[in-house]
């Protein structure tokens, strides 16, 4: 079997484990957006380069 | 447990964590074609306009000849890394005058037509023909300003220098992050983004008030080489015959409470007692009364076209003062 296969065959058994991560990272982003509106509380900050 | 199964767990996890990611990716970028996000744009400005430079106390220049949309607005760099159109580095019989700063000056989340520099150009024209060079370039701090001035503003041979000076300008020199690459994503830039915001307000150490604050102690490695920058353009203008201003631009959170007024009054203090020219804003606001009216965005708090129009009015005589 190809890693391939081996892998889906591994995530189509952990078809719930799948789904909880998924709700729990999109719940994540909702908390983070509803903590994070409004008006700007940081300072102006050096943008990666 | 056996190992075989935690192993198969662990990876069932990242693989379901990188197709959300890649989800995400997606519909981030999708979502910001039609909203628009400080951070982000921030970021769009790192990677389609910002190049590194050469010179270490520059850190960053503009590519010549880039263009992009940025907080919603048409953002295009000349043949020599400035906002703004082109010029000959002859002179004309124009007054000429160089301006130095940072994304304020670039005039961020503005239409060029609407920054103080051009309303200040177009202004000053009318009493006498003046060209303004914008050498405003975002993250700048001020030996960042100082050494692009060095580097390329000389050569324009200049009537007179305006920096115009912003509180986070006393920050140190940035160098170059291992973690660049992160801002190709745009899921890597919201969550940054996000939780700086999120721990900006659990963590007041972390807020504005206290970041600035911080720059102006006394033993702050960026105020020293602030001080040291300003020394060193205030010589180069007078071996050249150049004058040179400073103006104070205005931090516009909580105007009517002004917390910075002791931040702003010791950089005030500093530059009289060097006998430069300065002329300090942030008093004049004091009177706005709703903050956020001036800000480009509700994420965003660089001045907008009618701070941009009102900052303007303010120093057009502080500029022409002494000019023939």
């Amino acid at each position: 079997m190809s890693l391939w296969e081996r892998t889906k065959a591994v995530l189509v058994r952990r078809k719930k484990l799948l789904i909880a991560v998924g709700i729990i990272y999109i719940v994540l982003m909702v908390l983070l957006v509803a903590y994070s509106s409004g008006p700007q509380t940081e300072p102006f900050q050096y943008q990666f380069r | 447990m056996q190992l075989k199964t935690v192993l198969s767990n662990v990876l069932s996890v990242v693989i379901a964590l990188g197709i959300f990611s890649v989800l995400g990716e997606v519909a981030l970028r999708v979502y910001t074609r039609y909203a628009i996000f400080y951070d982000i744009e921030m970021t769009r400005y790192a990677n389609e306009i910002k190049i590194p430079s050469t010179n270490p106390r520059i850190g960053h220049v503009h590519r010549p000849l880039s263009s992009s949309t940025l907080m919603g607005v048409p953002v295009q760099i000349n043949a020599d890394g400035l906002r703004d159109r082109d010029y000959t580095v002859a002179r004309n019989d124009s007054h000429r005058m160089v301006f130095l700063g940072d994304s304020l000056t670039f005039a961020w989340g503005v239409a060029s037509s609407d920054s103080f520099e051009s309303l200040l150009e177009d202004e000053l024209s009318g009493m006498l023909p003046t060209e303004i060079l914008n050498f405003g370039t975002g993250n700048y701090n001020t030996e960042q300003e100082v050494n692009l001035f060095l580097e390329k503003g000389l050569k324009y041979a200049p009537d007179e220098v305006v920096l115009w000076y912003f509180l986070n300008d006393a920050e140190p020199t940035p160098q170059p992050s291992p973690w660049a690459f992160l801002g190709h994503s745009r899921l890597a830039t919201f969550f940054w983004s996000r939780i700086k915001t999120v721990l900006s307000r659990v963590d007041a150490s972390r807020s504005y008030q206290d970041y600035y604050a911080e720059l102006y102690r006394d033993d702050a490695q960026g105020w020293a080489r602030t001080k040291q920058a300003f020394i060193e353009l205030q010589d180069v203008c007078e071996e050249n015959n150049i004058a040179l201003k400073v103006v104070l631009l205005p931090e516009l959170h909580e105007l009517q409470a002004q917390p910075f007024q002791r931040e702003y009054a010791q950089v005030n203090d500093f530059l009289q007692g060097r006998g430069i020219d300065v002329l300090n804003l942030y008093p004049t606001f004091a009177s706005e009364q709703n903050s956020q009216s001036l800000w480009v965005a509700l994420d965003d708090a660089h001045p907008n076209a009618v701070a941009h129009k009102r900052i303007a009015e303010l120093t057009s005589s502080f500029i022409m003062e002494n000019t023939q």
